[in-house]
């Protein structure tokens, strides 16, 4: 699935996403979260056994909320599959803590694992899709 | 019985920041779009039309996830889960009042044919750090 300019612009911005994943009995899970987009995927960051990213495991359908802050009638919604892995060397969170932050991210906390969740986008919607 | 929302979650609903509301799509899947929101003292409401998908996923299974945060600080944040209830009546009212909260006027955009629903989620679950 090819994401367009617009939505491109969205995700390329520091636009903060919402990461929505479901919980075991079915009902929805969202939170806020730094985006960074690799091609036609999206990226983020979160550590191993966390809630989203158990969800994710058991099931990997996912969907992102994102608009423009400022001009947030500007939004798209991205939906897809999400795979996961370690984020080795912290490759993909010091990327993202240097698109939002401006500086490297810190380590995981000991005893924790960062991992890298990859969305494939299977559906785009919203004013700017 | 619904949860109390402390000041910080309060502050963050009253002003003019967009929620994206999370709902279920009918082969489990989730489903989210940007909503403009208002407070009616613990209960979020924010507006639907009768036959769009977050509409039609809410008949089915009105269990939601609302997440919200301050446009300015965005690391001042707020998840709300709960059941809502869809109700028919001041969904007109509702959405003119939350036009004038976001846009300083009332809302013209519905076609003469849209029921407007008042989607009134009552938190069972409420995180972040602003929570």
């Amino acid at each position: 699935m090819i994401l367009n300019t617009a939505v491109q612009a969205l995700l390329d911005g520091k636009n903060y996403a919402v990461l929505c994943t479901t919980n075991p009995d079915g009902s929805p899970q969202s939170s806020v979260i730094w985006v960074l987009r690799d091609g036609d995927d999206l990226l983020f960051s979160t550590l191993r056994d966390r809630r989203k990213e158990r969800n994710l495991r058991r099931d990997p359908r996912a969907s992102v909320s994102i608009f423009d802050l400022a001009d947030p009638e500007a939004y798209a919604e991205i939906r897809g599959t999400v795979t996961i892995t370690e984020d080795v060397g912290l490759v993909v969170g010091h990327a993202l803590s240097r698109k939002y932050e401006g500086r490297d991210h810190e380590p995981a906390p000991e005893g924790h694992v960062r991992v890298v969740l990859r969305l494939t986008p299977t559906k785009v919607t919203g004013h700017v899709a | 019985m619904g949860l109390t929302l402390n000041d910080a979650s309060r502050a963050l609903l009253d002003a003019k920041n967009f929620a994206t509301i999370a709902t279920i799509n009918p082969d489990g899947s989730p489903q989210t779009s940007v909503v403009w929101i208002k407070r009616d003292g613990d209960d979020v409401l924010m507006s639907t039309v009768v036959g769009r998908k977050k509409d039609k996923n809410l008949r089915r299974d009105p269990r939601v996830s609302v997440s919200v945060f301050d446009l300015a600080q965005p690391y001042n944040y707020v998840e709300i889960r709960g059941t809502v209830q869809l109700v028919e009546e001041g969904g007109r009212e509702l959405i003119d009042e939350l036009s004038n909260k976001y846009t300083g006027a009332d809302y013209t955009n519905d076609g003469p044919e849209a029921v407007r629903v008042v989607v009134r989620l009552t938190p069972d679950k409420i995180t972040g750090n602003a929570a």
